[in-house]
């Protein structure tokens, strides 16, 4: 595997370090922080484990039927996929792969290249997997167990793959390979066994050896500037048309547009995933809240589902933020003063966070944790943290993730204390 | 030396190359036509940056979709923009070259290099490069492996006076024994290398 030793390898994995590093960064320190909370709660270290591989331990838990952990593991894939896909200008290497595009380079090599990136990328991922690993040989678990949790691997692999070099249509084929493992688990031990030795193999040959001619790298390849189509001649407005111009080019709305085109065409699957990761914490926060049956627990799981909500959409300020700091160099010398894009910025971002805020505040209200009206108010309060969160975004670039949690928390603490 | 037949490429629903077809035999070709009308997709096309939508392109008798690891053996392309990574130096850009075609970098190679007048920078790293400089960084690579085909777009953007003749010296010189497809606005620039002009419009089938 000599491609493995190779320059590309080399390039690949340092361009991937040198653009990620803070933002892999910060996965560790989100993953410290909640084993660190987790730790000071008293908990064991097995505990602790066993909580942040809970996704992957619950597949193993005999209690679940058939269809929910086909369910389960075909979510579990989709996650992988959007993660992959939050990534994918990183993973794929950038500019510069466009141009290794012209060099001889075989589609196999490319490939593994881009897998052995593809697993960095994915190292807080497969920290976790190794962690329920762990947890199944401490617990004795069959064979079957931890060789499922690799299975995963593997299939969240392809996922990625697919995602990666845009074949959607492969993706069918890797959840129905999940459910198959996910079905033959309730099998006996040998069946089970051997059903996962198939999908692994399949899995591993398809990773290793490829479907097609698409690479990791080049299947993107307008990563070098596009070109921009020529627009169709344009009739001349008539009048009627120039005054409807001119009332859509309101420079509030045009600052507001780019805001709009910044989140949903540059960064549309960062927006995809936290979109996904909100409508995640809605969820979890509704079957909490309906175990608990409306009491004074409900409304504080709620509220701490709006706080994680505001947090995670809010990291949309930092790319906002980014984008918008890159083009001062042409928009500086404009009549415009500096942050000019921030009220836009936090339009837009309330625009995606606020259905999931107002989802978690209908949601108390309706199982009587709440009344209409404070719950109307946990929105607004819940819309000035979003405020608050983007202010550490425009400062500082390293702490701004920890000071959000910190806000996002006092928030939690004080919204808690008032409303009950 | 360079054929391409049937050449269609999209960009979602507009179509950016329309069943273009064109033979090159060893010579300087530059291409000219208006901006967005697809010059450097179709470079990009020809050099297996971009996969096309249909047809076929040969490079020295080697078909790119069927055997694209021997057309690329004889395939040098420099794009209009310098994708290099930042934390790679000129000499490791070279190396890296070389060694994806297999080859050395030889003394016609580092001749180049010092027509150029890139000596004293192949230890910097690309990030730390003018813009000028990079550019000269990504044609001299590809003088790399003795090409039967150059694809070059924009190549003379960005270069001092002097390193615009030196680089339609060499051009000219290699144009004797490859094919030197240039896309450029630069009248001047392909007066002083000899080449044909073609017309993008004449790429594509009559009507």
């Amino acid at each position: 595997m000599p491609e493995l030793t190779s320059p590309l390898l080399q390039y690949r994995l340092r361009w991937f370090a040198l653009c990620t590093a803070r933002l892999l960064l910060r996965r560790w320190q989100a993953l410290a922080l909640i084993v660190g909370l987790g730790a000071s709660a008293g908990t064991t270290v097995l505990d602790n484990m066993e909580m942040l591989a809970y996704p992957l331990l619950a597949l193993l838990d005999p209690a679940h039927g058939v269809f929910w952990r086909c369910l389960h593991l075909v979510a579990l894939l989709a996650v992988c996929g959007l993660w992959a896909g939050m990534q994918r200008v990183q993973i794929e290497g950038g500019p510069f792969m466009a141009f290794v595009g012209a060099l001889p380079f075989s589609t196999r090599q490319l490939r593994r290249v881009g897998i052995a990136v593809l697993l960095l990328a994915d190292s807080p991922l497969l920290f976790l997997v190794g962690w329920a690993l762990v947890s199944t040989i401490v617990h004795r678990a069959p064979l079957t167990h931890p060789f499922l949790l690799l299975v995963v691997v593997l299939l969240a692999l392809a996922a990625q793959v697919a995602v990666l070099e845009r074949r959607p249509r492969l993706l069918p084929g890797v959840a129905v390979a999940g459910c198959i493992v996910a079905g033959g688990l309730s099998l006996p031990a040998g069946a089970a066994l051997t059903i996962e030795l198939l999908v692994a193999s399949g899995a591993a040959a398809a990773l290793w050896w490829g479907t097609g001619r698409r690479v990791l790298a080049t299947a993107a390849a307008p990563s070098l500037a596009e070109p921009a189509p020529a627009p169709a001649p344009a009739p001349a407005p008539t009048a009627p048309v120039a005054a409807r111009h001119a009332r859509y080019n309101a420079p509030w709305l045009q600052a507001l547009r780019l805001s709009w085109w910044i989140v949903f065409r540059a960064r549309r699957n960062e927006a995809v995933g936290k979109a996904a990761l909100a409508a995640g914490c809605l969820a979890l926060a509704w079957g909490l809240a309906r175990i608990f049956g409306g009491d004074a627990r409900s409304l504080g799981t709620i509220l701490i589902a709006q706080g994680v909500v505001a947090l995670t959409v809010s990291g949309m300020f930092r790319y906002l933020h980014l984008t918008h700091r890159d083009s001062c160099g042409f928009t500086g010398a404009l009549p415009l003063r500096s942050t000019w894009w921030r009220p836009f910025d936090l339009a837009v971002v309330a625009a995606l966070c606020l259905p999931f805020l107002a989802g978690l505040a209908a949601m108390a209200w309706r199982l009587g944790a709440i009344a209409p009206l404070p719950a109307a108010a946990t929105v607004v309060g819940a819309t000035l943290l979003l405020w608050a969160l983007s202010v550490p975004h425009l400062f500082t670039d390293r702490h701004a993730a920890v000071l959000a949690a910190i806000v996002t928390g006092l928030w939690i603490a004080i919204m808690l204390a008032s409303l009950t | 030396m360079l054929r391409f037949e049937g050449l269609c490429k999209s960009y979602g629903s507009r179509r950016v190359l329309r069943s273009l077809g064109y033979s090159f035999a060893p010579g300087a070709f530059v291409l000219r036509g208006p901006n967005g009308v697809g010059k450097s997709t179709l470079l990009r096309v020809l050099a297996g940056v971009l996969p096309a939508d249909s047809g076929k392109v040969w490079i020295d008798g080697r078909t790119l979709h069927d055997d694209p690891l021997a057309a690329k053996m004889r395939l040098a392309y420099a794009p209009d923009e310098c994708p290099i990574y930042p934390f790679i130096t000129g000499r490791e850009l070279l190396d890296f070259v070389a060694q994806a075609k297999r080859c050395a970098v030889v003394p016609a190679v580092q001749s180049v290099v010092e027509r150029l007048g890139l000596a004293p920078h192949l230890d910097t790293r690309c990030g730390a490069m003018s813009l000028g400089t990079q550019k000269k960084l990504m044609l001299a690579a590809a003088w790399i492996g003795d090409p039967a085909v150059i694809l070059l777009d924009e190549p003379s953007n960005g270069l001092d006076a002097d390193a615009r003749a030196v680089l339609a010296a060499l051009l000219q010189e290699q144009s004797a024994q490859a094919v030197v497809f240039i896309s450029s606005h630069d009248q001047a620039f392909a007066r002083a290398i000899g080449a044909t002009v073609i017309e993008f419009a004449a790429l594509q089938p009559a009507a």
